[in-house]
Order: C-alpha cells, then sequence, then structure tokens
C-alpha cells in the first residue's frame, strides 16, 4: 500500500542575521494510512515545526514530500492549500477557538470553506455535536467552556470534514490529566475509525496510544520506536 | 505631586513610542479645532456677536419692501409724515444710500466716501464722537454752512490725530468745511461699505411738504424698550396705508411694510451661506472628535492587559483614568497648539481669498472663547471615549488569559466610524452640490465675448466737472487720445457696463410701439436702457444681429436712433420686422428710430433673468448722466498694457480723476466669487472629512486585523485561502461603511435643505452629487480599508498560532 506521508531528505533553516540555523535536518519518514503517530523530544527540536509542514501550513522547506503519492515539493501554493483544505485537520494546545462564535459556529467553519451547502452543514455538525456528546453546549461562547470541553470542541471542529490525517500539537498540553484521557480515547476511536492521527507530545502516557514514537533532537530524528505495549 | 509628574512622564514616553498614533491623533485635532476656530470666529462677527452699538438689539431697519430692491427704503416725504406721527420708535433716522464721493481738496487731494446722514444719526445709533461734537439740526439743512465728522482712521491718517482738527476748516470738494468731530475707532456704519467722513444729508424738509421729486432714503430707527418688532409692524401698519396710493399702480402691488432688526439687514445674503459653513465646520469637527475618540478607544483596548496587571497590583480606578486623562490632555494641548496656528493661518487665508461683501470679515479675529471650546470638545468627547473601556472591562478575566469577548469595544468603534462615513457623505454631497451650482453659473452664456477685454469706470468730481457739457467733452478728449493706442481693435463709452444694467430702466407698458399688443399700464415688467458710442457693440463683442450699430452719423444733435435687445424687439414686434418702425421710449422723449437688433446681454448679473433692453446714443443729452462712464477696450495685445496706456493717458488729461479698472473676465468672475468661496470651503471640509473617515476606517481595520491575528491563523489552518480571509475583513468593512453611508444618505435629505439658498439652477434632490459623493467616499473607504486587510490576508498561521 502507498503511504499516506513520504519525507525525504526534508531540511527547514532560518536565517538570522546572516547566519543559518537549521530547524529540521535531513528528515525522511513515512507514515502508513490508519497509523497513529507520537513526535516526542525536547523543546526546541523541531516538533511543531515538522507538523506545520507536514500540515502544508508552512511551504518553505527542502526536499521531497509526497502526500497521498502527491508530490506536494511540487505543488504551488493554491494546490496545496487545497491539498490540506481536504485531507487534513488540527487540534491545538491551546484549542484555539474563535471567541465570538458560539460552539456551533466554531464548527461550521472547516466546512464553511469547502463550500459545504447550509443544509448539509448543519446536519454535519448536529452529527458531529451528538458524538461528542455537547448537543448541549451548541450556544455557548467558548469562554463559557471548560478548557476539557474547549477542547473537546478542538477535536470535533477537527475531525467534521472527515479528514484522512489529524494533527495535534500537544492537544492535552493545557488540560488536567482526567481531561487529558478523555482527549486521548477519543483518539483513539477516530483512529480505529480508519483516521490517521500524528500528535505531538511529551507525556509518555500519551505517547502510549500510539503504534509508533519518533524522537527528535536539534532537528534530527533520533530514534523510531513501535510501541508493542499500546494502550488498549 | 510627584505622581502627577510621573504620569506625565510617562504619557510622554507612550506618545513617543507611538509615533503614527501620536501623529494621526494630534493632526486631527489640529485640524479640526483649527478650522472650527477660524470658521466660527468669522461667522461669529456674522451671526451671533452684538454689533458695535449701544443696545444694538433695539436698532431696526425700517422702510417698504419693493420686489425690484433687495432691502427698505423710503421716500422722503414719506419718512417725514412718519417720524413725526410713529409711536413705537424712541428716534428714527436717515441716510442718503450711497452715499457720494467727496475729494479732500487742498494739497494732496485724495477721493474719500462721505455718508450723507441725518443730524439724529449718531444719537439714534447711540455713537458719541471721541471729540468734539455731533451735527445739530439747524446744520442739517440746505445751504447751511458745511460740517464734518471725521472717522478716527481718517483723522490718524490725514491729521496725524491732531485734537486741534476739531473747529479747523478743510476743504471738500473744494468749499470750506468745519470739521465739528471725531467719531470713535469702532465705529462703523450700518450698511456695508466703508465711509471716512460723514456730513449732513441736508434734505429740503420744506420743499418735500409740496410736491417736489422725491429723493430715496434708508431709515432705522431704535425700538422703544419692551416694544417688540411684530408690534412696531402693527403700529406702522395705519402710515404705511395712507403712503401706498401714492406709488404708481406698477409699483403697488408688490410693496409691503418692513421691519427688521439691524442684524437681519445686515446678514441678509450671508446668513444662509454662515449658517451652512458653520454646520459645515461643526461636522468637520465631530468627524474629528469621532477620530480621537476611535484612536484613544484601540489605544485602551490594546492595553487591556497593561490596565489589568496595573489594576492588580493595586492601582485604583481613578489613579489608572488619570494615566488616561493625562495622555489625552497633552495630546490636546500639542494638537490645540498647532490648531491655534492653524485657525490663524485659515483666517489670515480668508481674508485673502475672500470676495467682497462678507460683512465684518475685517474685524473677524480669532478668539480665545472659541478655541477653548473647539479644543474641550475633541478633548471631553475623546477622553470619554478612551475612558470607558478602561473602566467597563473587569481586570481577571483578561489576566487568566481566557482573553473575552472582544466585540463590545469594537462595535463602538464601528458606529463611530459609521458615523464619521455618515457624516462625511453629507458634507461631500453638499460640496458636489455646490460645485455644481458654481459649474452652471459659470457657464451661463454672457452674450458677449469676454476675452481680450479691459472695461474701466471714470468719475468726474462734480466740483471740477460741473457741467454736462464740460463731462461729455472729457470723455470724447479721452476717447480721441485712446483710439491713437496701438493694439487697440474697438473702443466703446457706455454709461453702464453688463453684466448689470445699472439704474436705467423704465416699464415696459410706457414704451409706446404702434404694433405692440396692448399692456396695462405699469405691467409688462422693466425694459433696461443703455446709452453707448458707436463702438461699444464691437468691443464688447455683442452680436447685431439684424441691421446696423450705430454710426458716427448718429450722434448728430437731431439723430434719435434706438438698437433693440433681440428680447424686446420678440415683444414689440412679434412676427414682425422692427427695423425702420417708430418708438416712443418714454412719455416726453422723441421717437426714434429702429436701426438694429442686438443679441441679447446678461443685465440682472448671472443669477436673476435678464430683462429686455434697448441701447441710444451717447451723446450731449439733458436727460442723460455723463458724470460716471465706462470705457470698454478690445485688444490684440495684453489687457495689462493697455491698462498701464490708459492709466497715463487719463492722468496726461486730468491726475486728479481717479480710474478704475478689471478684465471684463475679472469683472464677470467677481459674480461667482462668493460661491466659489462657499463651494472651495464646503470642499475643504469635506475632504477633511473624508480624510478623517479613511483615517477612522484604517485605524479600526487595522485594529480589527491586528485584535484577530490569532483567529485568521486558526482559520487558516482551517482551510481558509488568504482570498477568503481578505474577504472576511472587507466584508465588516463594508457592513459599517454601507450603514453609515445609508445613514449619510438619509441625513443629505434634510441637511441639505440648508443650502437651498445658495444653489443656481440646481436642485437640493439632484442626485448626481449624492451618486458622486457616495461613489468618491466608497472609494475612499475601500482604500482605507485595504492596506491593513492585506495584511490580514498575509498573515502567517505558523506565527499566528505559535504564541499564546
Ligand atoms: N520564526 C522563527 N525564526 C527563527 N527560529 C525559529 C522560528 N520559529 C521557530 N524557530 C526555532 O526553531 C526551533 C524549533 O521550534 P519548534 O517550535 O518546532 O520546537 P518544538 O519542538 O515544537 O518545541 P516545544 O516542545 O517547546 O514546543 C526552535 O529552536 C525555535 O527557536
Ligand atoms: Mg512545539
Amino acid at each position: 500500500m502507498e503511504p499516506l506521508i513520504q519525507l525525504r531528505n526534508m531540511e527547514k533553516v532560518y536565517e538570522a542575521g546572516g547566519s543559518k540555523f537549521y530547524v529540521l535536518r535531513r528528515v525522511s519518514l513515512e507514515i502508513q494510512p490508519g497509523e497513529f503517530v507520537t513526535f516526542m523530544g525536547p523543546s526546541g527540536a523541531g516538533k511543531s515545526t515538522l507538523l506545520s509542514i507536514i500540515g502544508m501550513l508552512d511551504g518553505s522547506w527542502t526536499g521531497e514530500y509526497y502526500f497521498n503519492g502527491e508530490p506536494v515539493h511540487r505543488l504551488n501554493v493554491k494546490k496545496r492549500n487545497e491539498l490540506h483544505k481536504a485531507n487534513i485537520g488540527f487540534v491545538f494546545q491551546s484549542y484555539h477557538l474563535i471567541d465570538n462564535l458560539t460552539v456551533f459556529e466554531n464548527l461550521e467553519i472547516p466546512l464553511s470553506y469547502k463550500n459545504v451547502p447550509h443544509k448539509e452543514r448543519v446536519s454535519l455538525v448536529c452529527d458531529i455535536l451528538d458524538r461528542f456528546n455537547i448537543v448541549g453546549k451548541k450556544d455557548l461562547f467558548p469562554n463559557q467552556l471548560s478548557g476539557g470541553q474547549q477542547q473537546l470542541v478542538g477535536v470535533a471542529r477537527a475531525v467534521i470534514q472527515s479528514p484522512k490525517l489529524i494533527l495535534a500539537d500537544e492537544p492535552t498540553g493545557n488540560l488536567h490529566s482526567a481531561q487529558g484521557e478523555e482527549i486521548m480515547e477519543l483518539f483513539r476511536k477516530l483512529n480505529e475509525a480508519g483516521t490517521s492521527i500524528i500528535q505531538v507530545t511529551h507525556s509518555e502516557r500519551n505517547a502510549a496510544y500510539s503504534h509508533r514514537v519518533i524522537q527528535l533532537k536539534d532537528g534530527w530524528v533520533v530514534s523510531e520506536t513501535s510501541n508493542a505495549a499500546r494502550v488498549g | 505631586m510627584s505622581s502627577l509628574w510621573q504620569d506625565i512622564r510617562y504619557a510622554l514616553r507612550m506618545l513617543a513610542n507611538k509615533p503614527a498614533f501620536t501623529l494621526v491623533a494630534v493632526l486631527t485635532l489640529a485640524l479640526g479645532i483649527g478650522a472650527t476656530s477660524a470658521v466660527f470666529s468669522v461667522v461669529d462677527r456674522i451671526l451671533f456677536r452684538s454689533l458695535p452699538y449701544s443696545h444694538d438689539e433695539q436698532l431696526v431697519s425700517v422702510g417698504l419692501f419693493a420686489p425690484i430692491e433687495p432691502r427698505e427704503f423710503m421716500l422722503a416725504k414719506d419718512y417725514l409724515e412718519w417720524r413725526a406721527e410713529q409711536k413705537p420708535f424712541e428716534s428714527m433716522t436717515t441716510f442718503t444710500p450711497g452715499g457720494a464721493d467727496c475729494d479732500l481738496t487742498g494739497q494732496n487731494p485724495v477721493r474719500l466716501n462721505c455718508a450723507l446722514v441725518e443730524s439724529t444719526f449718531l444719537t439714534t445709533f447711540g455713537i458719541e464722537p471721541i471729540l468734539g461734537r455731533n451735527f445739530t439740526k439747524e446744520e442739517d439743512r440746505p445751504h447751511a454752512p458745511r460740517v464734518a465728522l471725521i472717522t478716527y482712521g481718517l483723522w490718524r491718517s490725514r491729521f496725524a490725530g491732531d485734537p486741534a482738527v476739531v473747529g479747523r476748516s478743510i476743504s471738500v470738494d473744494g468749499q470750506p468745511t468745519t470739521v465739528v468731530g471725531v467719531l470713535p475707532a469702532e465705529f462703523e456704519m450700518p450698511t456695508p461699505g466703508k465711509a471716512d467722513m460723514l456730513v449732513p444729508q441736508a434734505l429740503d424738509e420744506a420743499s418735500l411738504e409740496g410736491n417736489g421729486p422725491q429723493g430715496i432714503l434708508r431709515a432705522f430707527a431704535r425700538l422703544k424698550p419692551g416694544v417688540t418688532i411684530a408690534q412696531s409692524l402693527r403700529a406702522l401698519e395705519p402710515l404705511f396705508e395712507r403712503s401706498l396710493p401714492q406709488y404708481g399702480p406698477e409699483f403697488r402691488d408688490g410693496l409691503r411694510l418692513s421691519v427688521r432688526s439691524l442684524r437681519d439687514r445686515q446678514v441678509a445674503d450671508s446668513k444662509g451661506a454662515s449658517w451652512v459653513l458653520l454646520g459645515s465646520v461643526m461636522a468637520v469637527l465631530l468627524v474629528a472628535c469621532t477620530n480621537v475618540a476611535n484612536l484613544l478607544l484601540a489605544r485602551t483596548n490594546s492595553r487591556q492587559k497593561e490596565l489589568a496587571v496595573r489594576a492588580a497590583l493595586g492601582a485604583s480606578r481613578a489613579r489608572l483614568a488619570r494615566q488616561n486623562l493625562t495622555e489625552s490632555l497633552l495630546l490636546g494641548i500639542i494638537g490645540g497648539t498647532i490648531g491655534c496656528w492653524l485657525a490663524y493661518s485659515l483666517l489670515q487665508l480668508f481674508e485673502s481669498i475672500a470676495p467682497e461683501g462678507i460683512p465684518h470679515l475685517q474685524q473677524a479675529s480669532l478668539d480665545a472663547r472659541v478655541v477653548l471650546f473647539t479644543v474641550g470638545v475633541s478633548l471631553v468627547s475623546g477622553t470619554l471615549f478612551g475612558l470607558a473601556p478602561a473602566m467597563r472591562h473587569p481586570a481577571p478575566e483578561v489576566l487568566a488569559g481566557k482573553a473575552s469577548r472582544q466585540t463590545s469595544g469594537g462595535l463602538l468603534r464601528q458606529i463611530l466610524v459609521a458615523s464619521q462615513v455618515a457624516i462625511s457623505l453629507i458634507l461631500l454631497t453638499g460640496a458636489g452640490l455646490l460645485l455644481h451650482s458654481l459649474w452652471r453659473l459659470e457657464a451661463v452664456p454672457l452674450g458677449m465675448d469676454t476675452e481680450s477685454v479691459m472695461t474701466s469706470r471714470i468719475t468726474l468730481a462734480k466740483y471740477r466737472y460741473p457741467s454736462q457739457q464740460s463731462q461729455v467733452a472729457f470723455f470724447k478728449e479721452l476717447l480721441s487720445r485712446l483710439r491713437q493706442m496701438p493694439g487697440i481693435i474697438a473702443i466703446g463709452i457706455s454709461d453702464t457696463l453688463p453684466p448689470f444694467g445699472g439704474s436705467m430702466a423704465t416699464t415696459y407698458s410706457h414704451i409706446e410701439a404702434p404694433a405692440r399688443p396692448s399692456v396695462p399700464n405699469g405691467g409688462g415688467g422693466m425694459v433696461g436702457w443703455r446709452s453707448v458710442t458707436p463702438g461699444y457693440f464691437s468691443a464688447l463683442g455683442v452680436p447685431i444681429v439684424r441691421g446696423r450699430a450705430f454710426s458716427e452719423a448718429d450722434t448728430g444733435p437731431s439723430e434719435n436712433p434706438v438698437i433693440l435687445s433681440e428680447a424686446l424687439a420678440k415683444r414689440l414686434f412679434p412676427g414682425e420686422d422692427p427695423l425702420g418702425r417708430s418708438l416712443r421710449m418714454e412719455r416726453e422723449g422723441p421717437w426714434r428710430q429702429v436701426v438694429g437688433i442686438a443679441a441679447d446681454v446678461r443685465n440682472n448679473g448671472l443669477r436673476e433673468p435678464s430683462d429686455p433692453e434697448y441701447y441710444v446714443p451717447w451723446k450731449m443729452d439733458p436727460a442723460g448722466h455723463f458724470q460716471e462712464g465706462y470705457i470698454t477696450l478690445r485688444t490684440a495685445i495684453h489687457p495689462e498694457t493697455v491698462a498701464k496706456r490708459l492709466r497715463q493717458e487719463t492722468a496726461r488729461l486730468d491726475p486728479s480723476v481717479p480710474v478704475t479698472m478689471q478684465t471684463m473676465k475679472q469683472r464677470v468672475g467677481k459674480l461667482s466669487e462668493r460661491p466659489r468661496f462657499n463651494a472651495m470651503l464646503l470642499t475643504l471640509f469635506a475632504g477633511m472629512g473624508v480624510l478623517m473617515a479613511g483615517i477612522g476606517i484604517y485605524g479600526v481595520v487595522g485594529f480589527l486585523v491586528s485584535q484577530r491575528t490569532r483567529e485568521i491563523g486558526v482559520r487558516l489552518a482551517l482551510g481558509a485561502s488568504p482570498r477568503t480571509i481578505m474577504k472576511m475583513v472587507m466584508a465588516n468593512v463594508a457592513r459599517w461603511t454601507i450603514a453609515g453611508a445609508l445613514l449619510g444618505l438619509l441625513g443629505s435629505w434634510y441637511a441639505l435643505k440648508l443650502l437651498r439658498s445658495l444653489l443656481f439652477e440646481v436642485s437640493v434632490r439632484d442626485p448626481w452629487p449624492a451618486a458622486a459623493a457616495l461613489l468618491l467616499l466608497l472609494i475612499a473607504a475601500f482604500l482605507a480599508a485595504w492596506v491593513p486587510a492585506r495584511r490580514a490576508m498575509r498573515v502567517d498561521p505558523i506565527e499566528a498560532l505559535r504564541y499564546e
């Protein structure tokens, strides 16, 4: 089977005051469809950077990147944005819900960018509210929710358009452990249903939910370990 | 005290740290304060400030009001009767309109303006001479020894402020005249126009009792205490009824009695424009205030976190408010200082470009009250808006990192911007209307060719040219000398000059023409006439459409030709050939032969419809008027060169004759000077309004974008394309701009009625200026929003999302 993601010799450089600073060095890796992968590593290792590149938010790097066989490194910005829009959902550490939109409206955003017709949009949002057990919260604003609830909406927003891949940068970083566990369980269910997931985390417990852990350090991939003792 | 000093230092540092904010705030304040103060200083004199007469609210202008004359007048005979019998006034007085040219003769002769006033003039107006005394009743009679009161200015300039001038005899028009007093420095005539000297008008009261010729007078009165204008009108009604029968039926219908306050009379034609200017400059001030408020609001919003931290560290709300206030005040002081300077410069600019006839412009000065008021208004509003968010937002929420919903501050700002847009649209539409009207006014066909025409008005002093013969001889001699000048294509003399008619007119019904359809006596309207030399038509470029112009042969004493204007010919001889027909223009006048038809020429200014008119030859005639003449020169060379030669030739003939010269273009241009002035100012204000609205929009969008950077980043990560983001931002701007524009259109519907009296051949409801204004404003709004909106498009999602 064709890998979902294939990176070859990916490099990312920041130039500051004439000197070059490598954030990612010769990163090569493959991620299969349906895989649940964790990036770990010390602060500043380049995890978030790598995630943005995979998420196609960042286009300035060198090397090769195939997404589902498509050569991302050859696509122009517009094509890349389309690929991103169609296949990838994001979950952020600090949720990043939009303050002055209700839960319902927040969930609608990704759909509106895909030009999903209104009626279908409403039914999709209702669906997901139901699935995530947050129907009662649909008319509340983000600041009326707890952190855990906000992240729940954040995940719901990432899945609503049924992406092939979910990227989550420290999704439980701002949550206490019980809430964090709830989110991880959610990820596991989503993964079992077929969605590929890449998460960044500092927590061994969270890493235990994934199939594979990739360690980064100073921009290098230093190790890959399959997770034998996977939770569940 | 030290904490205040600390506040000031901190505020100064804040202002210095944000130069763009400070610059915009200070400039906005300066513009608003400057323009408002300058305009207010001008219209204050016209609309509000008391006139330089004691108890000026009691002073009224009294007389009859006829449709052909915009100001009250009285016939001398009526006046004597009214003065004797009236009840509502403490006193009544008159002067002779126009005054008289008078020459201070002796060494260094100069021409002055003498006002001919009644002996009660000063007492009625409540003016005391600073030296000497008023005229006595005896001096105000015909053939009394000649006396004069001189103005302060003349006293200082001509007599070096010498107190001994009182009682001295000076030579006026070659006759000894005794100076009886000096007027105070603040003296001014109640009517526009300047007087250097007051001399008794010396009404011949005895002869007026009979049926002698009737002079026209301007009458003024002082109301008795407690009597209103309406009461005085009622009280005078019987006297008015009694005077009516002596007027011909052609006048009687339009006549009415008029008593109005002196101020109303003085500012009659400036009033509308003054209110419009005041209104529009107030609107500019409002927009400026809104801008400052908007800036401070943004400022406070963006410092919420800082304020919250300070509050958490123990600062009281009052302390925080004071910090804000210090900043606002500093801004106000800087803006106000620049604003004062701007107001001062603007006022000088007004004085230099203002057309003649704006009352009191020369005396307008920057008023401290006005400046304080405008500075106050802009600051208070700014501070209120600046403080509001500081007082409202509960601190803990901000600190907890749960950013509260930002809509409230943002909403207020957007409402402010919408109102700026509304006000600017009204101003722009008004300016558009005035410009359109000006364009119409300047496009009025004059019926003559004004290119390369120099005109010159020459007035002969009566004491040097006492007889008609001597007057005619002077002009004839001058004409023959000017003919020798090189570069002259045509030259003419006339007693009056378009685009005005002058005072010579008769009623249509007086003209005796065999073929004319009958007209009731006194009916048919006015017909003007001029006496002109043969060269007049070609000098002015007035086409002779049939027949011929006058020739030298027509100036013979027994020749009586007449040239009709096309309009008159059409009315007198409908469907017939007027050439060769005979006419009598007035009852006792000679029969005249029609020799030509001239094209119609504007003769009532640009605004009023022209009257039909006719021309007779300029030549010696007891009924003619030769003390004043207009010389019209059409040249092939530069008109200024001709002007110089003309001056030289006149001086060679008689150096004491003053010459005033204007090109025909300047003469016509004078007529649209005031509309141009109004249009220019309103356009200036509208421009300022739009500029400030643009700044407002720029600020709000910039604020919106910077506040929502994170949100934009999220949206980009969720799949929005940069174009979608741009659209989102622009849609937000469009919503408020369009709301403001609709409000503005609605506002114009009401506000622009004020403009009605200033418009010429343009309706206040003319849709084009509104449409143009709308378009212009939307473009400006779009551009103002475009720059920060593009910044939104370029938000880097990684950057935006990286930091919490
Ligand atoms: N705009 C930038 N300019 C220069 N250097 C940058 C920029 N953005 C990120 N970096 C650097 O790139 C490196 C990797 O950053 P990245 O955010 O990917 O780390 P991370 O592994 O996610 O760390 P953390 O666990 O703390 O989130 C860091 O050393 C950071 O300083
Ligand atoms: Mg990171």
